[in-house]
């Protein structure tokens, strides 16, 4: 009867065993997944980061106009965006 | 809008003189090396209201006082008559009637203060071609939406606006390839330069924009406006006139496209 019981304490410390180092193993597994949602939702953001970069410096819409901009009001500037637009339309016109 | 520009013959850059009394409008300095680089003639039209630029010789004055004179030739292209010119898919004009000497000019090149108007909301390219080109009695033609060459009012303000459209339509057809438009979004005050005590500005300076398209280059810097942290004022200003419909409808007649790519060079 006692080595029945010693039997039964040793299977249920291995079975105790088993569930927690299944449990230990699936949290990691929950950590690693969360850790790569983490790394993809910052991917994403610095993808649309990048977009939104895009869409203020340079969008595409197709067959829209071009608008130049530049932040410098000066008399350089304005050289600057003048010469900018003439190359761009010499462009456009003859290629 | 894919044209070729390259500034020959005569070339004419318009920009506002600006009323006495104001100072918000385009700096000589600002303007002096591009204006000498094409070998241009300032342009301007005289006024339809009574201030200080009504007459060519009280013009001329104003244009010397805010130093336009000294560097380069300026031409009131209004001095002697008005020439009219067509007007496609006019419904409110059957011509717009610009200074005589307009037809002198092979290039344009409309150099803009981009600000607001107490009457169009705000002005920009497509007022400095259609308002700033028209003859004295021209500019009362459009305010009054064609019915009338003196005074001002009689129109609805979306008439009016319309007409602008119109009129610069008229221009931007005239001139083919051989106009562009550069608006300077500086001293951003809610009044215009034709004001002789114009309200202070309260947003910061934000930049130079250039286009082929009148429409587009207009909307690029209202949509700058709206994403400024300051622009209150003159969103304001701008939406009490309605004065996006100006190019709403300039874009519904085929004078520009509403749709942009913006190009940052800096």
């Amino acid at each position: 009867m006692k080595k029945l019981i010693i039997v039964l304490v040793i299977i249920a410390i291995i079975i105790i065993a088993i569930i927690i180092i299944f449990n230990l193993l699936n949290n990691n597994n929950k950590d690693i997944a969360s850790t790569n949602t983490h790394v993809n939702t910052n991917v994403n953001t610095a993808n649309n980061t990048d977009a939104n970069q895009l869409n203020q410096e340079g969008t595409n819409n197709g067959d829209a106009s071009t608008v130049y901009f530049t932040s410098d009001i000066s008399s350089e500037g304005l050289m600057k965006i003048y010469i900018e637009l003439q190359i761009q339309t010499t462009r456009k016109c003859c290629s | 809008m894919n044209y070729k520009f390259k500034p020959q013959g005569n070339v004419a850059v318009k920009i506002s003189t600006g009323e006495a009394g104001g100072n918000n409008y385009l700096s000589p300095d600002l303007i002096k090396n591009l204006v000498q680089s094409v070998n241009g003639t300032i342009v301007e039209c005289n006024t339809a209201y009574g201030g200080s630029r009504s007459s060519t010789a009280m013009h001329r004055q104003v244009a010397e006082d805010h130093g336009f004179t000294r560097i380069a030739n300026v031409d009131i292209l209004d001095e002697e008559d008005s020439i009219n010119l067509d007007v496609p898919n006019g419904k409110h004009l059957d011509y717009d009637m610009v200074g005589s000497h307009y037809q002198n000019y092979d290039s344009v090149i409309v150099l803009s203060h981009f600000k607001g108007h107490a009457m169009a909301g705000f002005g920009g390219a497509v007022k400095n071609i259609s308002i700033g080109f028209a003859s004295s009695s021209g500019k009362s033609y459009i305010h009054s939406a064609g019915t009338r060459t003196s005074g001002f009012g009689g129109a609805s303000q979306d008439d009016f606006l319309e007409s602008m459209a119109e009129a610069a339509s008229a221009v931007a057809t005239d001139k083919g390839d051989n106009i562009i438009y550069i608006n300077v979004m500086n001293k951003l005050s809610v009044d215009c330069d034709c004001d002789s005590n114009p309200a202070e500005p309260d947003m910061h300076d934000i930049g130079i924009l250039a286009s082929t398209d009148p429409v587009a280059l207009d909307k690029a810097c209202v949509d700058l406006v709206y994403d400024a942290p300051d622009g209150e004022s003159l969103i304001q200003r701008m939406e009490s006139r309605n004065g996006i419909h100006t190019l709403d409808y300039g874009a519904e007649i085929g004078l520009g496209n509403l749709n942009y790519n913006f190009v940052n060079i800096d």
